[in-house]
Formats: structure tokens, sequence, C-alpha cells
């Protein structure tokens, strides 16, 4: 199953669109999409406006490749279960968000090896017609980086710790 | 009004005496800010930890941890970001944490502030979807984050922020 999802809080037309499209032609494999409050409805799949985080969870376990924005819950949730990702970013000059951080985010997890870029809806459509080009993913870790909990456990039990100590201006 | 806060700051003082184990309050808004607040678990699990975030769906990822939520508000909702604040600033007069961190957005900023006013410690995580900057309210929040942290290492600078892993 092909999980297609643009997160919960806003719609990305373009993203769910396309791969409809790619759905009408390719009706042995089952596509399930998460579209967004008051997002476009798709013809050619099953489709909700928003699944509950257990919902969500569960489709995620079930699906075989993640077509999603580059929302980093659904990134960081997909790669935690070793799912190939897919990964069309919404655009600042479509106003699909505020600004193009998601392109920035998807090239950089792509040049890590974690995530497929799609820059464009052809992009998408061609990369979906590429299985090959998808492999599977490295499973990451559920959490953070053993330096990252670290630094944070040793904040939190070392009252005294000042990192840069600041003058009376904030300044360091 | 003073002398309520007062009698506040000495009741945390004497529980903080009492108690080893630190008070620390983990915030976010919902989406990636959550799940990135999620992967943090292991530094703080073992303290005594409260959940604050927007989506009453969300208590299921922390179960039998304090749990509080707070309506969902970004800069561009004025309205909507006193409602937080004033949510937030009863939630932080029950919990009185010693550590605060947040993963973003616009709540970390309030939570952050308002831990600097009460004497706790903060950290700031931004998030790593800030490939390129950090985020407006990483920025923001710099003169309240005694750990001011960015998960890229091309976005550290020797004042700040730092970077000490990521949550990936």
């Amino acid at each position: 199953m092909i999980l297609i999802t643009v997160g919960g809080q806003m719609p990305f037309d373009r993203l769910v669109q396309t791969v409809d499209k790619w759905a009408a032609t390719h009706r042995d494999t089952q596509c399930f999409a998460q579209i967004g409050p008051g997002g476009w409805r798709p013809k050619h799949m099953e489709w909700v406006e928003f699944l509950p985080p257990p919902v969500f969870r569960e489709k995620l376990e079930n699906a075989s490749l993640v077509v999603a924005h580059a929302g980093m819950g659904t990134i960081l949730s997909a790669l935690d279960l070793g799912k190939r990702l897919i990964i069309l970013p919404r655009l600042g000059r479509l106003r699909e968000t505020r600004n193009d951080h998601q392109v920035a985010t998807a090239k950089r997890l792509e040049a890590m090896g974690l995530v497929v870029h799609a820059a464009d809806e052809n992009q998408l459509l061609a990369k979906l017609a590429e299985p090959n080009r998808t492999e599977p993913r490295r499973s990451t870790s559920s959490f953070a980086s053993p330096q990252l909990i670290n630094a944070v456990r040793t904040f939190i039990l070392t009252p005294n710790a000042v990192l840069h100590p600041k003058d009376a201006n904030g300044n360091t | 009004m003073q002398k309520i806060f007062s009698l506040l700051v000495l009741s945390v003082d004497h529980a903080a005496h009492e108690d080893p184990k630190k008070r620390v309050l983990a915030i976010s808004s919902g989406g990636g800010h959550w799940v990135q607040l999620l992967r943090l678990q292991p530094a703080f699990d073992d303290q005594d930890v409260a959940y604050v975030t927007v989506n009453r769906g969300y208590a299921s990822d922390v179960p039998g941890c304090r749990f509080f939520i707070i309506n969902d508000a970004t800069r561009w909702n004025k309205v909507g970001l006193v409602r937080m604040a004033i949510r937030l600033l009863i939630i932080f007069l029950r919990f009185r944490p010693d550590v605060v961190v947040s993963t973003g957005a616009a709540c970390g900023y309030f939570a952050l502030r308002f831990a600097k006013l009460m004497g706790a410690r903060t950290i700031w995580l931004d998030s790593i979807a800030n490939v390129e900057e950090l985020s407006m309210t990483g920025r923001l929040v710099r003169p309240y984050a005694d750990l001011w942290l960015t998960q890229w290492p091309e976005l550290a600078r020797p004042a700040g922020p730092d970077f000490q892993g990521a949550v990936l």
C-alpha cells in the first residue's frame, strides 16, 4: 500500500492530484491519502482529511512506500519504521507554506540517503514509475542521537551548567 | 501579586531540596515539533516530567505522564497567542518546572520566557527542518535559552547556537 500524506495542518493539493493521476492508471496498487483539512478530494484512491495519530501510525506500518510533503513529523515517523519515502516539498511561492524551507530539508535529507526528493510533479511521477530508485531506507532509531540525549540530560541534571555566559545585555 | 510570586518561588526552592528529581516541562506545538520532542524522552523520562502540546490525541504518545493541552496559535493570530500565554501561565503556576525544554514553535517562546521569570533553566532545540537558517522563533528565544541548540553543524556559531547532535 502507498500512503500519501500532507500532514494534518493544511492541504497540499498539488501532491494529492499528482498521485491521484498516477493511481488512475495503476489500479492494482492500493493507495491511501491523508489530504489535510479541506483538501482536494481524490477520485482514484481512498482518502481521509485527517487521521488520529494512532490510526496514522497503523497506516504507516502497513505502507510499502510513503509519498509526502517535507514535514518532519511524517519523515521521522516513516524513517523510524524503515519506510521508503518520496518527498515533494511545499513551495513558498505557490503559498503551500510560508517559505521554501521544505525544499532545503528535502535536498539535505536526500543527500543523507534518507529520502527521495521530487522537485516537481513530473519528477514525482517519474520517481513513482521507478521503484528501484527508491531503495528501502535504513531504519533509524526511535530516539535522538546519543550525543543529543546526553547533552540535554547533563544540562537537566546540572543546575550550574552555563554554556555561554551572557552579560547583562544578553550578549556573549 | 509580588507577594504571591515570591511565595511561589520560595515553595519551589523548598521542594527542590526534598526531591532530587527535576521537574521538566517539555513543550511543543503539533506535527514535527511534537515528534522531535518525543525523541528526546530518554533525556528526562526518569525525571518528573509534564508534557504540554496542542493536540489531545498526542496523550497516547506519553502514557502515564502529566499532560496539558493549550490552544495552537502562530504569530499571525494575536488573540490566539494571548489565550495561549494565559493558559501556559496557569500550567507553569501549577507545575513549577525546574527545567523547560522546547522544540518550537510559538508556545516554546512563551514557555522559555515564563521559565526565566520563574527562575527555571531552559533548553531550545531548533527544529531539524531548519536546514539553512535558524527558525524565526529560534532567533527570538536566544536571550531566554540557557542551552540554545541547532540540529545542523553548519548553523552552529561560537557564540551559539550550539550543535550537540540531532533527533535523527
